[in-house]
């Protein structure tokens, strides 16, 4: 298999967002240049090992890619292009908070080759950013999106997160629209998810952040994946909609197993078979790039059952659904346990693929279980009769 | 060797009283063992004897002692397990011998397993050399606790031994006084011979290994033998002594103990308690032998999943192979297939087979709630025997339902006697007398149903005493009561493997707590979970599993894909042992939630 994405994870941001578990620091402005020189060598290391192919997709995600000069991110294109190639038609896309930019610095990203613009509102409701601790406020966001448009990016998604806590739902579904109605070609719509290790856990364990009940947060869920597809974005995963042929190539990619670099800290990767990440602390990944030894912090073989679990896991998330096997197809066609998910509208068996029906989408994980866990029961079944 | 220098004793005590620890001490001293072959606990050799710190099958061994009279002496030592579920082993190791090391722990005192081997000793009329363990121990009372041996025993003050088989402290004083004390075995020689089984094991390769006292005469390989139950003859392929394994020797004369082979293909052809003697012997009079063992808790066994049928009969066949004690029968639950129906002598021994069969076996498996055997009385008159709730007929046929009733002495420091008798009065206990044994502790007697005592009766008891009281019980008899069946509907649906026979009066009290307990087991799933207590067609009880609403997570951070699988596995192996029912799947949990019901 050719390497199909190149994720590179750039971990500067201009404040931590209570909320955020992604590798992020802040008031280390300095470092920048250091970084960038680390990733540009990790991936000459890397280009070493894996064949060259030109590269599908490249993702400049964060952490806040925008929190850096431009300059460095064409800095670290050219090192992409020289050691991998890039094909005519990548996908280059760059995350960017709507607080660190101005229509320069868009204009300036452009001019270096991104073609892909994934804007972090969150909300455009100015009181569910202040809950959310964000620096910009909805005001701001939009003229953001507008500079994007302005320096000429024609491909741009708005990131949004429901489910905050004591936001109202009007509120969100107010941000809901006021999105569509910059007509983005992508919407990424996140429940929020309260992660270990961040300020909102901790407040969620003292009892200060009371997070809104399963019931709820699938009422948001629903209603936002109908509203938006009323509006003409298709939902393509769980979280994420487009207008037509503008789904994210380099965020399928990781559902669909294909395969993908990532460099930089705490950076992921899968290639042949196998996944392996990075080490998430600076100083050492800095250190170790800069003496040569790989920073690689851990590899896993990814075979037998444990692939067979991920291609349902992964592929269930997509509205592709997963591509089945001829044994796999005569099994769910005859079970019962299947049938029930069948009858309550939460799966739908389609020739060769099992997909989300409606009232799935909102437990695809269970889902995911639920069929893995059928499959690899011995074919025999239960005693009981549908 | 001369029979006046052979001595049989076994040790005999409560559990934990340091029974085995003796026995390595006494090993030690008598250099039966290398120093490399020593361990902790050394005859406790099954792994689950070792992990949990506790004799489960009597062990016999033999060793060679140079008293202080110069003589060589040979002891053939049984080693007993404490736990009440196990005192037929205790009973079958008092018959191979002539006396009892009775140990009694210092900073426990008398308890009741202390009191029952003791008298179980004293019917076999042993020898018995009491001993004080544990006196290392700051906590130990050693004036009080002697008190208690002497109200128990009588006798002189100086014939408690006191020791710390931990320490190694006084261990001499208790090999003298097993010379000095113990009667050699009586046997003759020259009789025709008379064997006792006193347990046995089965040999992948040997065949059955009977462990045997020879009584009268001699034994030795080649000898043609009779087993006097059976009738049948056999050609003795090996006789031996038990060291730590087996050695082989010509013969066993009248008085020792050791161990016999003779290609014995089942375990039933040599019943432990049967007599061994000379093929042809007709004049022969049978040793006692020993009651049979009956089962007083079942249980179903069912494989998760269910082509593993077979592996599980398999599993089962080879336990019973060593447990004479544990029996099975196929059974057939609407719910959970094809499985079996199986009988113990008490839950710990129901939790080690089931332990066994999932770490030896590697089965998986799901097992029903334990009940008792019921004898229901129909309108006409017929008796049958109800080993499982879910076949207790319907209440239109029923004239009676009887369920045995044991007799139980528990012992306890007075201060705890208000909370026993709680505790028995809410398990229909009827109380019959206190017997105060000195100024500070009771044995208090009390019939209660063993369904009540299944339960969580010990814990229950442990826990509301700070673990003071202990209890000893036997059978008394089948009574009628007011019994009836507590069905469990899931989704609309009867799980007969979760009915259970209750006590018309707390039906409804149970069957609620039941239900709730039920709940709290069965995790949320895609489906809803409609869980009901039914009395014939009278539902007293009503809750619900909520499904799952929303079960996704909304990111993949950055390609972590690793994450995010984990996440999912953890939720894929709460499936492990799960049984499916009709849309929703029950834990295995689930079917022991009567065990972790509070009261
Ligand atoms: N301090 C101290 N501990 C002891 C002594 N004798 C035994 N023990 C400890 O008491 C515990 C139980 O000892 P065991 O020898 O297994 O008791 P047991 O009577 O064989 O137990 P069961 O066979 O299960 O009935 C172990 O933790 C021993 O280490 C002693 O003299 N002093
Ligand atoms: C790595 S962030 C990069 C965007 C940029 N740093 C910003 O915050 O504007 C990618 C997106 O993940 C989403 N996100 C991060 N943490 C989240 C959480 N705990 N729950 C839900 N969504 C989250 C946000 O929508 C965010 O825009
Ligand atoms: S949400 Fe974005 S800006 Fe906030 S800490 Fe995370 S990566 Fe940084
Ligand atoms: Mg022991």
């Amino acid at each position: 298999m050719a390497l199909h994405g190149l994720y590179i994870h750039i971990p500067f941001c201009p404040q931590i967002c209570p909320y955020c578990a992604f590798s992020s620091l802040r008031g280390v402005d300095h470092l920048h240049e250091r970084y960038v020189l680390a990733l540009c060598n990790e991936l000459c290391a890397r280009g070493e090992t894996y064949q060259r192919n030109p590269l599908q997709t490249v993702f400049f995600g964060g952490g806040t890619p925008t929190q850096i000069d431009p300059s460095l991110i064409g800095q670290v294109l050219e090192t992409v292009d020289r050691v991998f190639g890039m094909c005519s038609d990548v996908e280059i896309t760059v995350e960017a908070n709507p607080g660190t930019v101005d229509l320069e610095k868009f204009s300036h990203l452009r001019s270096v080759g991104c073609n892909r613009l994934s804007l972090g509102v969150q909300s455009f409701d100015n009181y569910a950013l202040k809950k959310l601790g964000r620096v910009h406020s909805s005001e701001e966001a939009i003229r953001a999106f507008s500079s994007a448009r302005e320096a000429g990016f024609s491909n741009v998604s708005i990131d949004l997160i429901f489910s905050v806590p004591s936001v109202s739902e009007p509120a969100w579904k107010g941000s809901v629209d006021r999105a569509i109605s910059l007509q983005p070609e992508h919407i990424s719509a996140y429940a929020l998810t309260i992660e270990e290790g961040t300020l909102f856990a901790k407040r969620e364990r003292e009892g200060m952040l009371v997070v809104l009940t399963e019931d709820d947060d699938a009422i948001q869920y629903d209603w936002t994946r109908h509203r938006l597809m009323s509006a003409g974005f298709g939902q393509y995963e769980v979280s994420n909609f487009a207008q037509d042929g503008r789904e994210s190539r380099h965020n399928l990619g990781y559902w669909t197993g294909l395969e993908y670099l990532g460099v930089g800290l705490s950076a992921h990767s899968y290639i042949g078979g196998e996944r392996f990440w990075n080490i998430s602390d600076i100083e050492s990944y800095l250190q170790r790039v800069e003496g040569k030894i790989s920073p690689e912090e851990g590899r896993e073989r990814v075979d037998g059952q444990t692939a067979r679990r991920e291609r349902f896991w992964l592929g269930l998330r997509t509205s592709q659904g997963v591509l089945l096997t001829e044994m796999e197809q005569e099994i769910l066609k005859h079970n019962c346990r299947m049938a029930s998910l069948v009858d309550a509208e939460f799966l739908r068996l389609e020739h060769d693929r099992v997909v989300l029906a409606d009232s799935g989408w909102c437990r695809a994980d269970g889902l995911a279980v639920e069929l893995t866990d059928l499959l690899e029961q011995k074919p025999e079944g239960t005693p009981n009769v549908c | 060797m001369d029979p006046s220098r052979i001595r049989n004793f076994s040790i005999i005590a409560h559990i934990d009283h340091g029974k085995s620890t003796l026995a390595d001490r006494l090993l030690e001293k008598t250099a039966t063992l290398t120093h490399k072959q020593m361990q902790e606990q050394v005859l406790d050799s099954m792994d689950l004897e070792r992990e949990r710190g506790i004799t489960i099958k009597a062990h016999a061994v033999r060793m060679n002692y140079q008293a202080s009279d110069g003589e060589i002496y040979q002891f053939n030592l049984i080693d007993t397990p404490g736990h009440v579920d196990f005192t037929y082993e205790v009973s079958r190791s008092l018959a191979a011998c002539e006396g009892a090391v009775l140990v009694v722990d210092a900073t426990q005192g008398v308890e009741a397993q202390t009191v029952s081997n003791l008298l179980l000793a004293m019917n076999n009329d042993l020898t018995i050399i009491p001993v004080l363990n544990k006196i290392d121990m700051p906590a130990a009372q050693v004036d009080s606790v002697k008190q208690q041996v002497l109200d128990l025993l009588g006798g002189d003050e100086d014939e408690i031994i006191s020791i710390s088989a931990k320490a190694g402290m006084g261990i001499d004083d208790v090999l003298e006084a097993v010379v000095e004390r113990i009667p050699p075995p009586a046997g003759r020689r020259e009789s025709p011979l008379r064997a006792l089984i006193f347990d046995s094991l089965y040999d992948q390769y040997r065949g059955v290994i009977c462990f045997i006292r020879v009584v009268d005469g001699t034994v030795r390989k080649g000898q043609k033998v009779c087993f006097f139950s059976t009738g049948v003859t056999y050609d003795v392929e090996e006789v031996g002594t038990l060291v730590l394994d087996r050695v082989a020797t010509p013969e066993l004369q009248a008085g020792e103990v050791g161990y016999l082979t003779a290609n014995i293909k089942e375990l039933d052809e040599a019943g432990v308690g049967d007599t061994i003697m000379d093929a042809g012997e007709q004049e022969v009079e049978p040793l006692p032998g020993y009651q049979p063992l009956k089962a007083m808790v079942f249980s179903g066994i069912y494989p998760v999943n269910p082509e593993d049928y077979e592996m599980l009969r398999d599993a089962l066949e080879r336990l019973k192979l060593n447990d004479a004690a544990f029996s099975y029968e196929p059974e057939t639950s609407p719910a959970l297939g094809f499985g079996f129906r199986c009988g113990f002598l008490g839950l710990l021994h129901m939790e080690i087979i089931q332990e066994r069969l999932d770490r030896e076996y590697q089965v998986e498996i799901i097992t029903t709630i334990p009940n008792v055997r019921y004898e229901v009385v129909k309108k006409t008159g017929e008796v049958i025997e109800v080993e499982n709730p879910s076949l207790l007929p319907p209440t239109v046929e029923i004239d009676q339902v009887r369920e045995p009733i044991l007799s139980v002495q528990i012992l306890v420091p007075s201060d705890y006697i208000g909370a026993v008798m709680k505790i028995c009065n809410d398990r229909r206990g009827l109380y019959l007398n206190t017997e105060y044994l000195d100024g500070s502790r009771a044995i208090l007697s009390f019939e209660l149903p063993l369904s009540e005592v299944v339960i969580d009766f010990y814990d229950r008891l442990k826990s509301s005493t700070r673990g003071y009281a202990s209890f000893d019980y036997e059978h008394k008899e089948m009574r009628a009561g007011p019994l009836a069946k507590l069905d469990i509907l899931i989704n609309g649906e009867p799980l007969d493997a979760l009915s259970a026979i209750i006590h018309r009066d707390n039906a409804q009290v149970w069957g609620r707590k039941f239900c709730l307990k039920l709940k709290e087991l069965i995790p949320r799933q895609m489906f809803e979970v409609i869980i009901q207590g039914a009395m014939g067609n009278k539902i007293i009880a009503r809750e619900v599993v909520r499904p799952f609403r929303k079960n996704v997570i909304a990111k993949c951070y950055g390609g972590d894909i690793t994450r995010k699988r984990k996440l999912l596995e953890k939720q894929k192996e709460g499936k492990r042992r799960a049984k499916q029912f009709g849309k929703v799947e029950i834990p295995q949990e689930a079917f022991l939630a009567a065990l972790k019901m509070e009261d």
